[in-house]
């Protein structure tokens, strides 16, 4: 009996070491989160309240103007239509990715990749080139005669949208493919023998299957696409403004830390309010993958 | 009057055959099922007979050859349009409908009335005894529970035949029987046409009318439960469906002699290469049965211990090695002599099965 | 020849008033990159480390905002940088620039809004009207007046998105005269920014940018840097420009506060602002020197001095920036840009 009773205690004993090896692995990535991640937000948020060395929330009642106002109207315009825009233009494509047999639909896959092997920058500047008044696209229409005079394709909102789809495209159909590709085909196999064509199967099946690959790609788009600096500034022409640009100005130009804390609070904010009532209508963690 | 009608048509395979590449899956297929009949599609895998139900079902196209159901040829016609139900293997239930959902699914595309709907489920739950579960979620069920949805979602707009793809190889072995029978009893019931595939040959032999044993595309042998297993068509049905030894025989006159002994044959139609021997069919030697029996001398090898019943190896005296299974009565275990003594084994006339090698 | 003569006297005088670097002292120079960075290396940072025995660093910035980090960390590495004017003005009022040894260094033949305590400029440049002469032909825009009436001057134009500079503009094209630009009537220069808002094709936010769009023909007229539009000209571009009416403004010296080697970079300093230093900066590219002195000193050549933007016939036809009017008021004028910008 008192044998029993010394083994176990060395049982627990082991079963307590196990645990803190692993927590004692897991540790140096836990330090490196909470610095990496938790902290600066939190100086944001200090940054933010503080005016002059004291409390203050003139920061944010100076954010309380048309200005500001439109230019966080305009940050989630942009970020909605680009959001809704990449959905329809992936959504097709990683449907016949999911569909396709596994060896084309991996060389889909590499033609979808190859734009992040492009720096952001060229890839917005080939644009410009494409898009511009005397650009490749204006020039073949005026040759066929379709246009007389240049379209404004570039330096306005329309420049900015096309530039921010074609950078966000992969990020909606890479997470909307992984989605589709994991729905049964016994589904539409079954829709089908039960009597729905294929229009019918699709709606019906398929696509309510794929709403969470579709709720994936369009937050992470949306997401992204609320903190877009680049291609809005270049492909904008100067009259898109979004927060991510007001931010850069009064950080890097006026050393306004507090302005720009301000700015980044609230964004974030926003995005996570976004981010919960998304959570309401679904589960989040089989959005990301989880069930 | 059954709660849920059904109709029962016959079907009708022509010459069908499917080829992927250079790999044939369907061989010139050509089988007629009756009306209300229960046939079962049983074969290792890449046999075809998935193949065979998926162009029955029209998910797969047919390289060559028809399919009729009744006097309609369904060859061309997809899918959605065939009116079959179809039972499939992992269940298929659409996991964002509920029970009712998915049983009711069917009967909106067919823009059946509102009320009648709740009707009709409720009569297909009831009848797989689960109406109580109608406004569960799918993956609250059990497995035995999805199977039973799957196949109320099957029947409920009554088919015009049932298809079933290995509908319990997912099941538990006391679930697997158990849902054989209420699968054969509500075959009873509905009275529909039902094709069922599978790879477990005993599952085929529980719960078939008729069972269509298929080889590398083709059909080999087409027969009732206790044909295939009494009388295989060839070495290959003999070794694929229960346990047996495959010993060869040689052509004597008219008949056929094993290790130069001539042997008595019964009702059995005897034309081949191999003795068929199943270790249950054979026995202890009882004198004064000689006229009825075939003997065959060897020795003990060893015995293995099965709970109902025991398996004894034993090396015949040209040093081929059959199987006898014997069961664990008292009075049956006492007539085993010791490890390595010899023993006679008898085989009815009537159990003496002579079968052709198989064709490739 | 006489070039070097003149050069090898300055430095013998400087050398004289200043005590002697030792060759081991390592100062590093911090300006803009680019063609810009290349020629101020063979005008000013190569003469400078050759006659003082020195070695001068390089580095790169984009603003006041690595100063300011740089000064505010406490780990200055730069000992010169090189600023735009309002950064400079900017600068000085936030205490991140040592003040300047005037005892060496000259400011003769400087205008006096051309350096201030803790800053001295190093060139002028223009912000010009410029425009492709390919579409214009013989009537181009003259004045910034032309460039408001779309009617007679049809075309695509571009400026830029930033109010100092854009906003002098307006008021030039509403008729106020050169001398009364400061300080800013900023109701009247917004009015007029609302009149040419939906004839303007693109707001540029960078140089290069600028000196994209008139390259590739994206706008027809545009205000522009003069160097930027220089090297466009010299690479073929059908474009022109006049100092009519330009805000000239400048590029300013200074040495952040606890630069490493505050003594060398003030001596440093006071070399690359002499005349016969400044003299070179026109061989390598168009900006014009900070001192009119520069321009006697027998190097720089008429045809140079005729398109310079610092040469007195053409600084007069200019608005120069007020580096205090802008040091004290950019920040609230900012907040009126974004508010018409995202209007």
């Amino acid at each position: 009996m008192t044998l029993a009773l010394d083994n176990a205690r060395e049982l627990r004993a082991d079963e307590r070491r196990e645990r803190f090896s692993i927590l004692g692995l897991s540790f140096p990535a836990l330090i490196l989160v909470t610095l990496l991640v938790f902290l600066p937000v939190g100086w944001l948020f200090w940054l933010s309240v503080i005016d002059g060395g004291e409390l203050s929330l003139i920061h944010y009642r100076r954010l309380a103007d048309a200005t500001h106002f439109r230019i966080f109207y305009v940050t989630f315009e942009i970020s909605i239509l680009v959001t809704v825009l990449a959905l329809l233009l992936g959504y097709p494509l990683a449907y016949l990715m999911s569909q396709l047999p596994p060896r084309w639909a991996g060389i889909c896959l590499i033609f979808v990749l190859i734009p992040f092997w492009t720096s952001l920058l060229v890839r917005t500047y080939a644009w410009l080139v494409l898009l511009q008044r005397r650009g490749v696209i204006n020039q073949t229409l005026q040759d066929l005669g379709l246009i007389d005079a240049p379209l404004r394709l570039v330096h306005n909102y329309t420049g900015t949208v096309i530039g921010m789809l074609h950078i966000m495209l992969p990020f909606m159909i890479l997470p909307l493919y992984a989605a589709l590709r994991t729905v049964d085909p016994n589904y539409m196999r079954a829709a089908s023998n039960l009597g729905a064509g294929p229009v019918r199967a699709f709606w019906t099946v398929f696509f309510p299957l794929s709403l969470p690959g579709v709720f994936a790609g369009s937050l992470l788009v949306f997401i992204l696409s609320l903190g877009f600096y680049v291609t809005p500034a270049l492909l904008g022409g100067g009259r898109v403004m979004m927060v991510s640009m007001k931010i850069q100005q009064n950080a890097g130009l006026y050393f306004d830390w507090g302005a720009a804390s301000a700015l980044g609070v609230v964004l974030l904010v926003v995005t996570l309010f976004i981010f919960w009532v998304l959570s309401r209508f679904m589960r989040v963690e089989r959005v990301f993958g989880g069930g | 009057m059954s709660a849920v009608s059904a109709k029962s048509e016959p079907i009708r395979f022509e010459g069908v055959s499917k080829r992927f590449g250079t790999f044939t899956a369907l061989d010139d297929v050509s089988l007629e099922i009756g009306s209300g009949e229960f046939l079962t599609l049983l074969g290792p895998s890449g046999s075809g007979k998935t193949t065979l139900l998926m162009v029955l079902a029209g998910f797969t196209r047919a390289t060559s050859g028809r399919v009729l159901v009744g006097n309609e040829d369904m060859t061309r016609v997809p899918p959605h349009k065939r009116d079959f139900g179809m039972v499939f293997q992992n269940y298929a239930l659409f996991p964002h409908m509920d029970v009712f959902g998915n049983v009711a699914y069917p009967l909106k595309l067919r823009g059946v009335a509102k009320a009648e709907i709740g009707t009709r489920v409720r009569r297909a739950l009831d009848l797989v005894q689960l109406s109580h579960l109608a406004d569960r979620g799918v993956d609250q069920l059990s497995g035995g529970q999805k199977q039973r949805i799957a196949l109320a979602r099957a029947i409920v707009f009554e088919p015009r035949v049932l298809l079933m793809d290995e509908p319990l190889s997912a099941l538990d072995k006391n679930l697997r029987e158990q849902m054989q029978i209420e699968i054969r009893n509500l075959h009873e019931t509905l009275g529909i046409t039902t094709v069922y595939v599978t790879h477990d040959q005993r599952e085929a032999l529980t719960m078939s009318d008729r069972v269509v044993v298929i080889d590398a595309g083709r059909v080999v042998q087409v027969d009732t439960p206790r044909a295939i297993y009494e009388r295989p068509a060839d070495s290959f049905v003999a070794d694929f469906i229960g346990e047996s030894t495959l010993l060869p025989v040689e052509r004597n006159g008219r008949g056929f002699s094993f290790a130069g002994m001539p042997l008595r044959l019964g009702e059995a139609a005897a034309n081949g290469d191999f003795l068929v021997v199943r270790p249950e069919k054979l026995g202890f030697h009882d004198p004064g049965t000689e006229e009825e029996v075939n003997l065959f001398d060897g020795s003990l090898q060893q015995v293995v211990y099965q709970g109902e019943t025991l398996l004894a190896q034993i090396r015949l005296a040209n040093g081929l090695p059959v199987t006898l299974r014997l069961s664990t009565r008292r009075e049956m275990m006492a007539r085993l002599p010791e490890i390595g003594a010899p023993i006679t084994l008898a085989l009815h006339r009537d159990d003496t099965v002579i079968v052709p090698e198989h064709r490739k | 020849m006489k070039r070097l003569t003149a050069l090898s006297s300055s430095v013998a005088v400087l050398a004289l008033s200043a005590t002697i670097a030792s060759a081991q002292d390592t100062i590093t120079f911090t300006s803009f990159g680019g063609a810009f960075q290349d020629a101020q290396r063979e005008a000013l940072l190569n003469p400078t480390a050759e006659a003082m025995g020195i070695t001068i660093l390089e580095d790169t910035l984009t603003g006041i905002a690595e100063v300011r980090a740089q000064v505010l960390a406490g780990a200055v590495t730069w000992d010169i940088v090189d600023l735009g004017l309002a950064d400079c003005a900017a600068a000085e009022s936030e205490g991140i620039l040592e003040p300047l040894d005037y005892s060496i260094i000259s400011t003769e033949g400087f205008d006096p809004a051309s350096y201030s305590d803790t800053w001295a400029g190093i060139i002028y440049f223009s912000t010009v009207l410029g425009y492709d002469t390919g579409h214009f032909g013989d009537n181009p825009p003259r004045t910034w007046a032309d460039f408001w009436d779309v009617e007679n001057f049809p075309g695509a134009r571009s400026l830029r998105n930033n109010p100092v500079g854009t906003l002098e503009i307006a008021l030039l094209a509403d008729g106020v005269p050169i001398d009364e630009i400061y300080p800013l009537d900023l109701d009247r220069a917004f009015a007029k920014m609302e009149e040419i808002r939906d004839h303007i094709d693109v707001w540029w936010t960078s140089g290069a940018q600028s000196a994209q769009l008139i390259a590739d023909g994206e706008v027809d007229m545009i205000s522009i840097w003069n160097g930027r539009l220089d090297a466009v000209i010299d690479d073929g571009v059908a474009a022109n420009y006049t100092y009519n009416q330009g805000i000239a403004s400048l590029d300013c010296l200074a040495i952040p506060r606890g630069a490493p080697n505050k003594e060398v970079a003030m001596q440093a300093l006071a070399m690359m602002l002499a005349p016969e230093q400044q003299a070179n900066m026109p061989q390598y590219i168009n900006y014009g020197p900070t001192t009119s002195l520069a321009f006697d000193q027998g190097i720089i050549t008429d045809e140079q001095m005729r398109i310079s933007p610092s040469a007195p016939e053409n600084l007069a036809l200019q608005v120069i920036t007020d580096a205090d009017y802008w040091a004290e008021n950019r920040a609230a004028v900012q907040e009126l840009w974004d508010a018409f910008m995202t209007r």
